[in-house]
């Protein structure tokens, strides 16, 4: 599956706000759109799920015209604030009642989809979402709006405000949903989710760029005006930014890569 | 210095198992970072608010005396996480105003103060411009400056970083050296990001309601174990591969 | 020169600006009678635009807003007696726009910290009755300085469930259940937010107890002064009239 942006031009009103964007998201990857806030990143997202429509220029998928109704998901910011029903189970299975499933394939596709979330159905679905820790909730959040499997699937600083242990494992249930699904996900610390095939875009004023994981990680490495990585990382590979294939942003990675450097 | 002495809080006298905070005994200092970390939960909120007197211990004694100026108050201010939620006043100015109003200051102690804590902040020229104007990190550092204006002897900052972009983040730690180096005012940083803990000079470890390690962060770094949901930033974890290796 | 005498007006005290406009939106609804003295009234209030610095031009395009409104009063003045009358018509229209010009010019020379000033002092005499006008005044200040961020966030909430399959919109009955999805987060954020606002207010001293001050003094000047008597000739002139 690819998602196509072709010359997209968002304004409000009469004034220019952003673009021209092209841009493709893939699945298979995770695509992560980057830039400063207020830069337009939460707008962008809003478009692709057809809530802002002051916009020219052509949206596909697969080639053919993209109309957002159904297909797509969308979370904002601590997506835990949708929250209104009493237990976990009913949260998450709410999009699938309005959708009038039957009774028993509700309930079948609530606890796959929770299991897929690590909220195992046992011990979770009748908790109230407000007792859970802050990971736990975040999870519960997303597949709640994840049920329906959309092709695409949007969101919003998914790891603000976690510890380290929700990121990590929030990061990995994101990674194999990119398997089956484009993954779009706003942020401003890439560097937590960052793998090797992962897609950057980065808006800068009114334009965007498009980047793979090397140009991205390399250049924000000699600019860190461009994108403040963590001084450590910058630090130790400061005399690598010409390498074909730079580690991502974690210790293991960086140490074996610097490792194979010397044994060159 | 704060001093914490056998400070106990909880919600519910009788019920044993609604304790927050078990005797916890520490110290923070001036002229230094005092970083405060631990898991989701484990009591570094209700820390903060008993340093800024939002709550009272159930048992145990907090001092906080103040070395390096006497002041004709003693004032703790606190930086929530969400901006947001702690702006009151509709412009620039009438937000720092309003804490000192608070003091029943006159009109010129007020303004004078105003101008002092905007021009720390460059909002000198700002004072009229409209909050919902601003962007995340401005309105973050108005609610240190609306703060500073009250001249407090400490500040605790609730998981500043959370809500600011990355660029914005640097910002925030250049303030937070400064404030350091003049040395009037104690800051203490509750976080729970591993990256944070490279900015603390000293660092009070908080698991399940007790204190787990209190002293300076070069002695963190030695530590063997840490309790769960507690990492060492990835740049120590890289240091440490590279030793192992040679 | 005029430009400073243009920002004197401008920045009147907040009291005398609210006790004109109150004046003045009396004049019109009682002494304006006749659609000639209506007229007279109206440009007086165009010509005062040029000394507090105001567009004259943005004003009267600013009449479309209540285009609808004019007319329908019109049809329904003019109708009121046998046949049409032009003369009855004309007067009500000049005396709503009247007093449309004066709400709109009074509220684009205040700041909001003008107004919550004059409604502060104005609510004083229920201090007698045990209210507190200052936190009344407070109270509006919040509400009016979240306005913007609940909107934003109930914008934000209502997107999120739409995008999860909840269909806010009926067409028929308007039904509580298929509003719940809105109604509860929203209600949760709010009680959230306040007790973190409650909580950052408390740390910065606030109290319901202690005295506060205001920082901001307004005085009393000449200007003043000049405005209410002007203002005072123009009531007698009117009652001579009358």
């Amino acid at each position: 599956m690819i998602l196509n942006l072709t010359d997209i031009n968002i304004s409000f009103g009469k004034n220019h706000f952003l673009g021209p964007i092209n841009a493709s998201f893939e699945n298979g990857c995770l695509n992560l759109i980057v830039g400063r806030s207020g830069s337009g990143k939460s707008t962008l997202l809003k478009l692709l799920a057809g809530f802002h429509k002051e916009f020219t220029g052509s949206i596909t998928l697969d080639y053919d015209k993209f109309i957002p109704d159904g297909n797509i998901s969308l979370t904002f910011q601590n997506p835990e604030t949708i929250f209104f029903n009493s237990t976990v189970f009913d949260e998450v299975s709410y999009s699938l009642k309005i959708s009038n499933l039957k009774e028993n394939e509700i309930k079948e596709k609530t606890n796959k989809w929770l299991k897929t979330w690590g909220l195992s159905s046992a011990l979770y679905s009748e908790k109230y979402p407000f007792n859970l820790s802050g990971g736990e909730k975040r999870r519960v959040a997303l597949a709640a709006c994840t049920i329906l499997e959309p092709k695409v699937i949007l969101l919003d600083e998914p790891l603000a405000g976690l510890d380290r242990v929700g990121q990590k494992d929030l990061s990995e249930i994101i990674n194999s949903l990119a398997k089956e699904h484009i993954v779009i996900i706003v942020t401003h610390e890439p560097e937590l989710l960052i793998n090797n095939n992962s897609h950057i875009l980065f808006i800068d004023g009114v334009y965007t760029k498009e980047f793979n994981v090397n140009d991205f990680l390399s250049k924000a490495i000699q600019n860190s005006d461009f994108y403040p990585l963590p001084e450590w990382y910058v630090e130790n590979l400061k005399y690598y930014v010409n390498s074909q294939k730079l580690p991502i942003v974690k210790a293991e990675e960086v140490a074996n890569f610097l490792e194979n450097q010397k044994n060159k | 210095m704060i001093l914490f002495d056998r400070v106990s809080f909880c919600y519910n006298k009788n019920q044993e198992t609604s304790f927050i905070l078990k005797e916890v005994s520490f110290s923070f200092k001036k002229g230094a970072v005092n970083g405060l970390i631990g898991k989701n939960g484990c009591g570094k909120s209700t820390i903060a608010r008993l340093i800024v007197g939002l709550l009272e211990p159930s048992d145990g004694k907090i001092t906080i005396t103040d070395e390096f100026n006497a002041k004709p108050y003693y004032f703790s201010g606190m930086i929530f996480q969400n901006p947001d939620n702690q702006i009151v006043g509709t412009t620039i100015g009438d937000d720092i105003a309003f804490g000192l109003e608070n003091f029943n200051l006159s009109s010129d102690e007020i303004n004078d103060s105003i101008n002092k804590a905007a021009s720390l902040f460059h909002f000198e020229n700002m004072l009229d411009i409209p909050v919902s104007k601003l962007s995340g990190g401005q309105k973050q550092m108005l609610c240190i400056a609306s703060v500073i204006a009250l001249n407090p002897c400490w500040i605790v900052f609730d998981e500043p970083t959370s809500h600011l972009d990355p660029w914005a983040r640097i910002e925030f730690w250049k303030i937070i050296n400064e404030l350091v180096i003049n040395k009037t005012i104690g800051i203490i940083v509750i976080s729970q990001l591993p990256e944070d803990i490279n900015r603390f000079d000293n660092i009070c470890v908080l698991n399940d309601g007790e204190i787990y390690f209190n002293d300076s962060v070069n002695k963190f770094k030695e530590l063997k174990s840490l309790p769960y949901g507690i990492e060492f930033p990835e740049g120590w974890k890289l240091e440490k591969l590279l030793e192992d290796e040679k | 020169m005029f430009n400073k005498v243009k920002l004197k007006f401008r920045n009147l005290n907040p009291i005398t600006k609210g006790f004109l406009c109150v004046i003045y939106i009396l004049i019109f609804s009682f002494f304006c009678k006749s659609w000639q003295i209506g007229l007279v009234m109206n440009l007086f209030v165009l010509l005062s635009c040029l000394f507090i610095d105001e567009d004259v031009i943005q004003l009267i395009i600013s009449l479309k807003k209540i285009l609808l409104l004019l007319i329908i009063v019109a049809i329904f003045q003019g109708f009121s007696g046998n046949e049409f009358n032009y003369v009855n018509a004309l007067s009500t229209i000049f005396r709503i726009i009247g007093v449309f010009f004066v709400a709109t010019l009074y509220t684009k020379v205040s700041t909001q910290n003008e107004l919550l000033y004059f409604w502060e002092k104005c609510f004083k005499p229920l201090k007698l009755f045990g209210v507190s006008s200052s936190e009344y005044a407070l109270t509006m200040v919040i509400a009016i300085r979240f306005l913007p961020v609940f909107m934003d966030e109930i914008e934000r909430i209502k997107i999120a469930q739409i995008a999860r399959g909840a269909k806010l919109k009926t067409n028929s009955i308007v039904s509580a259940i298929n509003f719940m999805p809105l109604l509860i987060p929203i209600l949760t954020q709010a009680i959230m937010r306040s007790e973190e606002l409650a909580d950052a207010m408390e740390v910065r001293g606030y109290s319901t107890e202690r005295p506060r001050s205001l920082y901001k003094k307004y005085s009393f000047g000449k200007y003043d002064f000049l405005t209410i008597f002007f203002t005072t000739i123009i009531i007698v002139v009117l009652a001579y009239i009358k």
